[in-house]
């Protein structure tokens, strides 16, 4: 295994080293609005994004019944995907009035139709497993610390 | 005094590993707290998994990628082929889904080794730190090139300020040695959450991996369709609709914004073929009159989408043969657009040759669409759109030896 970690970390360096000179030499004029862009993701990812949605995951996390926490943190999971990927589609900066085929769709309805898929599921599955839950116990009364449900991803 | 040499070396070799001294424990606080993320469901085996998934879409984005970037900046040890006429669309309808698919694959990989970024103490010695500024490179590269893939298949080129093609490329090469290293560093890691028993049971794994394949589902779904054309009523999200556009097709730059809407429509427009030899001018009329081939081709963006068409025109080894050029020439096809980074491209031997290789002057069955290139544009199989050059000006024969 030491000789399979030591040519990943080699190959590794050689790779990273080649793609740092290319961004060095071939966008020596763009590196300044290149390191702010690369800076802004890891710090807006480590410092606000993550945080904020942890928070709210392990908040629900608690406050949820025994069946809905896993499909609840799922659609919020999902929520939060697709809003980000959505985001510059909704925006639309990249609309041309001379392009009818550049961003052709309303995309604040196609989020909103995404959206409400996700939280049907969501639903769905919550409702399968308070039935399934229910019928197994024979209606007795699950205490929310009895079952072991799955969690955020965080 | 001087210090025996043995000795000296091994002070070098331990160096990485030599201690340096912790913070003060009054300044472990916050998420440096121990305990600060109770979460039961954070394991290394849920790490490694969804470390796995990541670490999957990002080898098939970045091979991908590659391929795209050498058929439009050829190097001499890549060669690609003309068959099948899809492929092109296949290896960049990939590209662009494995790189959304990995949007929730990256957030949740993060969210599960979110504590590790408040390890205590932060630093312990050299190595360690080296290995966290290469996981730093890694989250920073992977986010940029996610983000910007994203901008740019959203047309959204005034928030990078700077040059996609060429940042995304080489932020590639980033990510994909920064992915290396990491796993190297945690080959151990990763051996030993793969090897543990099936029965010890982290609770609530199974479910997080089934909440994040939902969410590659979605992203998927509500995107794809931009190049799958059954699941296009599916694709809300797409960016791209393979059947909106003139001609029911889309189109990346328009005549307008390509600033040849009047060289287009000049009436005395003639398309130059420049031979070894020879050299010809022919008007629209004697391009109708050489022998017409009907071809159903795919156009295939570099953003992902495509869609297929039936193109009219003459075959490009025809309008070869009037200027006696060697069947195995390159040709340099220019443009009218009077500038712009894709006003010109080369088209080689296997696709210049290729049966299948038109200079197009009908889509499905009319004039081409003055955004589609009329008077005529290049369409040949299995090329990326930025290289099928529209509103054609020039083929010139290139003159190798």
């Amino acid at each position: 295994m030491i000789q399979l970690r030591v040519l990943l970390l080699a190959a590794g360096a050689g790779l990273a080293g080649y793609g740092v000179w290319g961004v060095v030499t071939a966008a020596r004029a763009d590196l300044p609005g290149y390191a702010g862009f690369a800076v802004a993701g890891v710090v807006g990812h480590d410092l606000l994004l993550a945080p904020v949605t942890l928070a709210i995951g392990a908040l629900v996390a608690r406050r949820a019944g025994y069946g809905l926490r896993g499909p609840l943190l799922a659609g919020l999971f999902a929520s939060l995907v697709v809003a980000l990927v959505a985001l510059p589609f909704v925006l639309g900066y990249g609309k041309h009035p001379d392009d009818p085929s550049a961003l052709p769709l309303d995309y604040s309805r196609g989020l909103l139709i995404t959206l409400g898929g996700i939280w049907t599921g969501t639903l769905a599955a919550g409702l399968a497993r308070w039935t399934s839950r229910h019928h197994r116990s024979g209606g007795r009364h699950i205490r929310p610390g009895e079952s072991r449900e799955p969690d955020s991803p965080g | 005094m001087v210090q025996h040499p043995q000795r000296r070396l091994s002070r070098i070799a331990r160096l990485p590993r030599r201690a340096v001294p912790a913070p003060p424990e009054w300044a472990r606080r916050g998420p440096f707290r121990a305990g600060a993320f109770p979460s039961p469901v954070r394991s290394e085996r849920l790490t490694t998994r969804l470390g796995i998934a990541l670490g999957t879409a990002v080898a098939v984005c970045f091979v991908t990628g590659l391929i795209s970037h050498y058929i439009q900046h050829p190097v001499w040890w890549f060669a690609w082929p003309s068959r099948p006429v899809s492929l092109y669309r296949i290896t960049q309808g990939l590209h662009v889904g494995s790189g959304l698919a990995a949007v929730p694959l990256l957030l949740a990989k993060l969210a599960a080794a979110y504590p590790r970024l408040y390890a205590w103490p932060p630093v312990r010695d050299l190595a360690h730190a080296v290995e966290r500024l290469t996981v730093a490179a890694l989250v920073g590269a992977v986010i940029f090139q996610l983000a910007t893939g994203i901008l740019n298949i959203s047309l959204w080129y005034g928030a990078m300020p700077f040059s996609f093609i060429t940042t995304h490329y080489w932020t590639a090469w980033i990510a994909a040695g920064a992915l290396l290293i990491h796993i190297g560093v945690k080959l151990p890691v990763i051996r030993r959450a793969l090897a543990r028993s099936p029965a010890a049971v982290d609770p609530g794994r199974r479910g997080v991996l089934l909440g994040v394949a939902a969410a590659v589902g979605v992203v998927t779904v509500t995107t794809v369709g931009q190049t799958v054309r059954p699941l296009a009523p599916l694709g809300v999200l797409a960016p791209r609709r393979p059947d909106i556009g003139p001609q029911g097709l889309p189109v990346n730059k328009s005549a307008v914004a390509a600033r040849v809407v009047e060289a287009a429509r000049d009436p005395t427009y003639r398309l130059m073929v420049n031979g070894p030899g020879d050299a010809r001018l022919l008007s629209l009329a004697d391009l109708d009159g050489i022998r017409q081939h009907t071809v159903r081709l795919p156009i295939s963006c570099v953003e992902g989408w495509s869609a297929d068409a039936e193109w009219t025109g003459v075959r490009l080894s025809d309008l070869l043969d009037l200027v006696d050029a060697a069947p195995d020439v390159a040709i340099s096809v220019e443009s009218l657009q009077p500038r712009g980074k894709f006003r010109a491209s080369r088209i080689g031997p296997p696709h210049s040759r290729d049966p299948l290789t038109l200079v197009a002057l009908r889509l499905n069955g009319e004039p081409l669409h003055l955004d589609h290139g009329y008077p005529c544009r290049l369409i040949a199989p299995n090329r990326p759109g930025v290289l099928q050059t529209k509103w054609l000006a020039r083929l010139t024969v290139e003159v190798t030896r």
